[in-house]
């Protein structure tokens, strides 16, 4: 059984490699890391979402990542993802009206949301133009860095 | 590098943390009202904390800035805008010289802090820039700002976040970054505000009805507050029996109460020594809350005991060195 660390290493290598698709088994663990195929758009060279779902997959040792992933849709979608950790807040304070809702459009320096971390509230911009599909996490969460925060669907 | 007044506001006075050490002498403490938030504009400039600033009051001042400055602005919001384009609160914001910042209708809090990086170049009076209004000492001149003063500002080395704004700015006439720190209190929107104190050594002289009322009825905070003191009105609290005091030494957030039995937080400006009874005593972390209530508002006092005071102090002070710690490295540059 690989260790939670051993696992993160694994992937951060993949990801600054040229590799696309790697497969790791060892008793019964099982690791699939999937660059190619995705219908996520990334826009950054952040840790890939698809890496990021990786870590529970292998945990759980059998299932196959490219199962979890939706199929491939017409409309690409971005996922806009958390620059550094911190807490999620939908406003800028308590009762305030939220920066986004979902159905909503946004530009590319749309504020969508604010991560506190030590006091420090810090901007996150949408990135695209686009309209709000989902939101990934809930006001009060605490948000690891890269981590998904919201679907937009680019507008074509 | 300065600034000149282009119109003072209703009350614009230059405050730092205060002037301690002369109490002994009749000096008043003065310094700022919100001291939370006055520390956080000069920590968001790179100055130390307790480097002099602007305290606006109510109505804001317009202020013509002769030079490129970095400045931030915190507490209460005073809409603030910069050529009459809206600047957000609570960051540094790099800003071409010949910009005019103007303060204009009060959004929340009552009282706006401005620092500028290097801070005010003016001399200090006992160990401090503060503006002590009534004795006309320290400060500019010993009063508050007039149309047509000119501030210097005192040169410093520049950020490397300065740098960086500087690089973005185009032709726009100010930049700011991406972060920034939250409000130094709690707005409201009802006008009612909690306050949590601390019975005083003659809160049991009191009667127990006054006793209960301190905590079951609101005080409204009345116009005749200034920065000395809040006369609140609201139920007339009364002693047991009449006292015959002799004056003692007051603290910030001390409330006394005269005859007409109206009580008075003591603030910034308060004197050095009092005669009337003592009912209770502000929370040193809920002192900036108090500073940013405007007359009109009322507010509720909340029982806590001594320790639970200390462990908020503690817990604020706590804060404050985590914003210390963030907001310096961003302004070094050194992105988490």
């Amino acid at each position: 059984m690989l260790t939670f660390d051993e696992i993160k290493e694994v992937i951060r290598m993949v990801e600054q490699s040229s590799i696309q698709h790697f497969e790791l088994e060892q008793e019964t663990s099982k690791i699939v890391i999937s660059k190619a195929g995705v219908h996520r758009v990334q826009t950054d060279s952040r840790v890939s979402l698809e890496a990021l779902q990786a870590v529970p997959t292998a945990a759980k040792g059998e299932q196959h990542l490219a199962e979890e992933i939706p199929d491939v849709q017409a409309e690409p979608l971005h996922t806009i993802v958390s620059p550094t950790v911190g807490t999620f807040y939908m406003a800028s304070e308590p009762g305030a009206d939220s920066f986004v809702k979902v159905g909503e459009e946004v530009e590319c320096h749309t504020i969508v949301c604010v991560l506190e971390a030590m006091k420090l509230f810090n901007e996150v911009v949408a990135g695209v133009k686009g309209t709000i599909v989902e939101r990934l996490v809930n006001d009060g969460d605490f948000i690891e860095y890269g981590q998904p925060l919201f679907l937009v669907k680019i507008e074509s | 590098m300065s600034i000149k007044v282009l119109s003072p506001g209703l009350l614009t006075s230059i405050q730092d943390l205060g002037r301690y050490g002369y109490q002994k002498y009749g000096v008043i403490v003065s310094g700022g009202m919100d001291t939370y938030a006055l520390r956080l504009a000069n920590l968001l400039v790179g100055n130390k904390e307790g480097e002099a600033t602007l305290e606006m009051t109510l109505m804001g001042p317009s202020l013509l800035l002769e030079a490129d400055l970095l400045l931030a602005i915190t507490g209460g919001d005073l809409s603030p805008t910069i050529n009459g384009e809206s600047v957000p609160q609570g960051r540094p914001v790099l800003v071409r010289k010949g910009s005019v910042l103007k303060f204009g209708a009060l959004k929340s809090g009552c009282r706006s802090y401005l620092a500028v990086r290097g801070g005010y170049d003016i001399p200090e009076v006992m160990g401090s820039k503060s503006t002590y209004l009534r004795a006309k000492i320290g400060g500019y001149q010993g009063r508050a700002l007039l149309q047509g003063d000119i501030l210097p500002v005192r040169c410093s080395s520049p950020l490397s976040l300065a740098e960086s704004l500087e690089k973005t700015m185009g032709s726009r006439s100010f930049a700011f970054p991406s972060w920034y720190v939250g409000k130094s209190y709690v707005s409201e929107t009802s006008q009612e505000y909690k306050v949590r104190v601390i019975p005083n050594s003659q809160f049991p002289l009191f009667s127990p009805d006054s006793r209960k009322q301190l905590f079951q009825q609101p005080f409204q905070v009345t116009t005749q507050s200034d920065r000395m003191g809040y006369r609140l009105s609201g139920a007339s609290l009364q002693l047991t029996e009449p006292l015959e005091m002799v004056s003692e030494a007051v603290a910030l957030g001390t409330i006394q109460v005269p005859p007409d039995g109206n009580p008075i937080i003591l603030l910034a400006d308060r004197q050095t020594v009092g005669g009337y009874p003592k009912i209770a005593q502000v929370a040193g972390a809920d002192i900036s809350t108090v500073a940013q209530i405007k007359p009109g508002s009322r507010i509720w006092f909340v029982e806590i005991s001594l320790a639970e005071a200390e462990r908020l102090y503690a817990a604020r002070e706590a804060d404050i060195q985590r914003i210390t710690i963030t907001v310096q490295s961003q302004l070094a540059g050194i992105t988490t």
